[in-house]
């Protein structure tokens, strides 16, 4: 892996480039968005996303034609993980938004999935950051272990792995947990 | 009782509504004009390569960790039911030198290495600044120390520096080492896992992890089950923990 830096202006690139530019940005935009949305909760995804594309457009030829999408992330990630060695708070930021309210508004759950829901966001949040990150992300989107492997820089065992962790982790935190919304579904079922 | 439900559907189905109600602020032509019209001199995001070697510290937990010299102070809560570590990135051989706190996941080594990488452990005070080349890297731990991950020569180790070898114990590619991972986090995890709990994820990690040949049975339900891994036999072995509560009786 290696950083380095690119100099250059609209002007010095080709217009192949700006074309290959442009259609990804419209073909990913919403969904790299939607992924720092979800996956990271605690970083303002517009800017996060704003950097990723930057650093596509500075080294448009090593896009990959496929597996755009899974670069995009990477490189998302890349800009959060920069951001996150700066804000040394970020513990508690993430903790405390760990519940991904969403901003929107969500059509209400009836009785029983709204407690199901309360009972999966409490549990999410019990989780450390690295079990919470890799389950949002395979929630989200059909990524294959390869995906989720480039993603966050691990052999596609390892990701396997990891996502197989944090499912059982996240089962095992229902199965345990306690809590106003563990006891209220408890007792909303019986 | 309530139905049973699979938490990784209901999660599924939540984030993808929290999805598709919200879009990004920036209208995409926009965006592409701000960018391509802009003098690019910003640090280039690195291309990721999966690493190879991937280590795994056995057992250790940090409350608070406080970094010398000119670096970072941090304060991260671990529960030390969890192989989650917070780790310390060195930037010299130096116990009091400057570093870098970051939680680690289940890789202090790996996340360290990303760090020399990206090149924040070359900015850091009194650090050789080794360009993008990430030196050899040694996880150090000792009494009342978190795992620190240091730069060592050749030929060094620990003890140079008056500390321990972290118990760096695993390569987590190989799946049996996996598998003997997700063993240890499901039922060390300082919480009971019912036999059946640890059978269905057991079952689960051998499907991940492709190990076609393994089974996993169980001997006597419990409340509060351990998870024997049998490489001879390729099974796991789901037993009562002799040290968790009795075995559940009916009442």
């Amino acid at each position: 892996m290696t950083s380095h830096r690119a100099e250059g202006t609209a002007a010095e690139r080709s217009p192949d480039a700006h074309a290959r530019f442009t259609r990804l940005v419209h073909e990913h935009q919403r969904s790299l968005f939607a992924h720092v949305r979800v996956v990271y909760p605690h970083v303002d995804a517009d800017t996060v996303v704003n950097e990723a594309f930057t650093a596509a457009w500075q080294r448009i030829d090593d896009v990959p034609e496929v597996g755009t999408g899974t670069w995009l992330r990477s490189a998302a990630r890349y800009v959060v993980m920069n951001r996150r060695r700066g804000e040394r708070r970020w513990q508690a930021l993430n903790d405390r938004v760990a519940r991904l309210e969403p901003v929107g508004h969500v059509p209400a759950p009836d009785h029983e999935a709204g407690l199901q829901l309360r009972l999966v966001l409490d549990a999410l949040a019990s989780l450390s950051p690295a079990d919470r990150e890799v389950l949002l992300m395979t929630a989200l989107d059909d990524l294959s272990p390869d995906d989720v492997a480039e993603i966050l820089g691990i052999s596609p065992s390892a990701a396997k792995a990891r996502v197989s962790r944090a499912r059982s982790r996240l089962r095992a935190a229902i199965t345990t947990g306690s809590g106003p919304s563990h006891d209220a579904f408890q007792e909303g079922g019986s | 009782m309530p139905e049973p439900f699979d938490p990784v559907d209901v999660l599924q189905t939540h984030v993808r509504a929290v999805a598709l109600l919200e879009r990004p602020r920036d209208d995409p032509d926009d965006l592409i004009a701000r960018i391509t019209s802009a003098a690019v001199s910003a640090t280039v995001v690195p291309l990721r390569t999966p690493r190879r070697r991937r280590w795994w510290v056995a057992g250790a937990a940090t409350t608070i960790v406080v970094v010398g010299g000119a670096g970072v102070a941090a304060m991260i809560g671990a529960r030390p039911d969890e192989q989650i570590l917070d780790v310390v990135c060195r930037s010299t051989a130096d116990r009091s030198g400057s570093g870098l706190a970051v939680v680690a996941g289940t890789d202090p080594i790996g996340a360290c290495v990303e760090l020399w990488r990206s090149g924040a452990m070359s900015e850091q005070a009194g650090a050789v600044d080794t360009g993008d080349v990430v030196p050899r890297l040694v996880a150090c731990t000792g009494p009342g120390r978190p795992v620190e991950v240091y730069p060592l020569a050749e030929g060094t180790g620990c003890a140079t520096l008056g500390l321990l070898d972290a118990d760096v114990t695993a390569n987590v590619d190989d799946p049996v080492v996996e598998l003997q991972e997700i063993a240890a986090s499901l039922y060390g995890s300082g919480v009971c896992t019912s036999s059946e709990e640890l059978f269905r994820s057991m079952e689960d990690a051998l499907k991940t992890l492709e190990l076609v040949d393994w089974t996993a049975v169980v001997d006597g339900d419990a409340k509060c089950a351990v998870a024997a891994i049998d490489p001879s036999r390729l099974v796991v072995r789901i037993a009562p923990d002799p040290l968790g509560p009795p075995t559940q009786e009916e009442p």
